[in-house]
């Protein structure tokens, strides 16, 4: 035979000083996090060191009619259709069009705040600066669906800071990326020298798979 | 691409909360490793010191912690909110499961306050919210764990902030999941108080 003990209730007036004791302290822990913040804001200021460009409020322009959007499997439908003609602005101001006719093309569009596209800039640009891009065939970036509200803009800053030297058009409000049928980032289109979408492609690709996408457009 | 806010919101004001809530993060990370490794000196070591600590350090969570645990879920929604729509975060898939599993909190701890049953559910729902707020950060520190490609409208792998090199959103989600487990299970009235007076 087992006895229960029923558990001592603590009174109230044990209770009450403790609870407010605990509350108290979180209380003061958030007034406290609070302070910290406005002394850590105020020293520091606004630290506003990326400055915008013109290239980061620049729109592209697009002749051709647009493509459908790229689907995430199965037959493209774009393969074969006529690539819509971007125009636009480089970061050095120069206008640039994509493609060039006569000129097979490789696309590749870019999103700023895309973790995806931050980590396939440096692999293209190490596979570009390997001397592994043909005389014959354009490479050129779009940088696209550009935000002030997310994350690594501006984009110019951050094509800077990866020392990005292929060819980039702006398009911030993102008109060439939706002419493409833009699925997802990064986003490659292989053009031909007829002008022809060859394929479309999403993701990282590495440094062989670029090779055999340029291989594609030859 | 135009944010969705309810107010708009300066920079520096923006930059003030993400820093308030950053330090609270801090805090809870602080509070609750001091807990459990408290409990765990309590539990395991031979001497008696640590218990002597404990004992007291407990006896005063048991009575505050639920408040204090609602206190933390109330903070955390309150932030959540601020951070979508105010600052214009818009909160992806992984968020809003976090958010499914924080925003009821605030109503279920104060009903555990009164209804003593109501502590369980809390604590599945705490689990479950640390549970994906630890995928969350997984897919943003190694977003090919999720996919090789970015969405084009929110992603989850996209960080917003980032800040002492670790401090994101979700980590911020995550030590408020943990801090209230950690108050759910430590809150739990003793079962032999009587004895430990005697």
């Amino acid at each position: 035979m087992t006895t229960r003990t029923s558990p001592a209730r603590p009174t109230p007036a044990d209770s009450k000083p403790r609870s407010n004791l605990v509350l108290l302290g979180a209380i003061a822990a958030v007034i406290v996090a609070a302070l910290v913040a406005f002394v850590v804001v105020m020293v520091t200021g606004d630290d506003d060191s990326t400055a915008m460009t013109a290239f980061d409020t620049t729109t592209a322009s697009v002749s051709g009619n647009a493509l459908q959007p790229s689907p995430a499997e199965g037959t493209d439908p774009a393969v074969g259709q006529t690539a819509p003609v971007i125009t636009g602005k480089g970061r050095d101001g120069a206008s640039l069009t994509a493609p060039e006719s006569g000129r097979p093309t490789v696309l590749l569009f870019l999103a700023h705040w895309c973790p995806h596209c931050q980590a396939e800039v440096p692999v293209v640009r190490d596979w570009v600066d390997a001397g592994n891009l043909p005389d014959d065939v354009d490479l050129i970036g779009v940088a696209t669906a550009m935000s002030t509200d997310r994350p690594n803009y501006p984009p110019s800053a951050w094509l800077d800071r990866e020392k990005w030297d292929v060819p980039t058009i702006a398009d911030a409000t993102g008109v060439a990326a939706k002419s493409y049928g833009l699925s997802a980032f990064p986003f490659w289109v292989a053009i031909d020298e007829s002008g022809k979408v060859v394929e479309r492609r999403t993701g990282e690709l590495s440094p062989a798979e670029i090779s055999s996408l340029v291989a594609l457009v030859r | 691409m135009v944010a969705r806010t309810l107010l708009v919101a300066d920079q520096r004001d923006v930059d003030l909360a993400i820093t308030f809530f950053t330090v609270l993060t801090v805090l809870t990370m602080a509070a609750t490793i001091g807990i459990v490794a408290l409990a765990a000196l309590a539990r395991f070591s031979a001497t008696p010191a640590a218990r002597r600590i404990w004992q007291p350090f407990r006896s005063q969570l048991s009575d505050g912690g639920l408040g204090l645990a609602w206190l933390v879920a109330a903070v955390s929604t309150g932030g959540s909110l601020y951070f979508s729509e105010v600052a214009g975060f818009t909160p992806c898939r992984l968020c809003w499961v976090q958010r499914a599993c924080m925003y009821p909190l605030v109503v279920v701890l104060a009903v555990a306050l009164v209804w003593r049953p109501a502590r369980w559910i809390s604590l599945v729902m705490a689990c479950i919210g640390a549970v994906v707020a630890s995928y969350h950060i997984l897919i943003e520190r190694y977003p090919s764990l999720e996919s090789s490609t970015c969405d084009p409208k929110n992603p989850c792998s996209l960080k917003w902030f980032e800040r002492l090199g670790f401090i994101t959103l979700p980590v911020m989600a995550l030590s408020a999941f943990l801090f209230i487990v950690t108050l759910l299970l430590v809150s739990r009235p003793p079962t032999s108080t009587a004895q430990e007076r005697s």
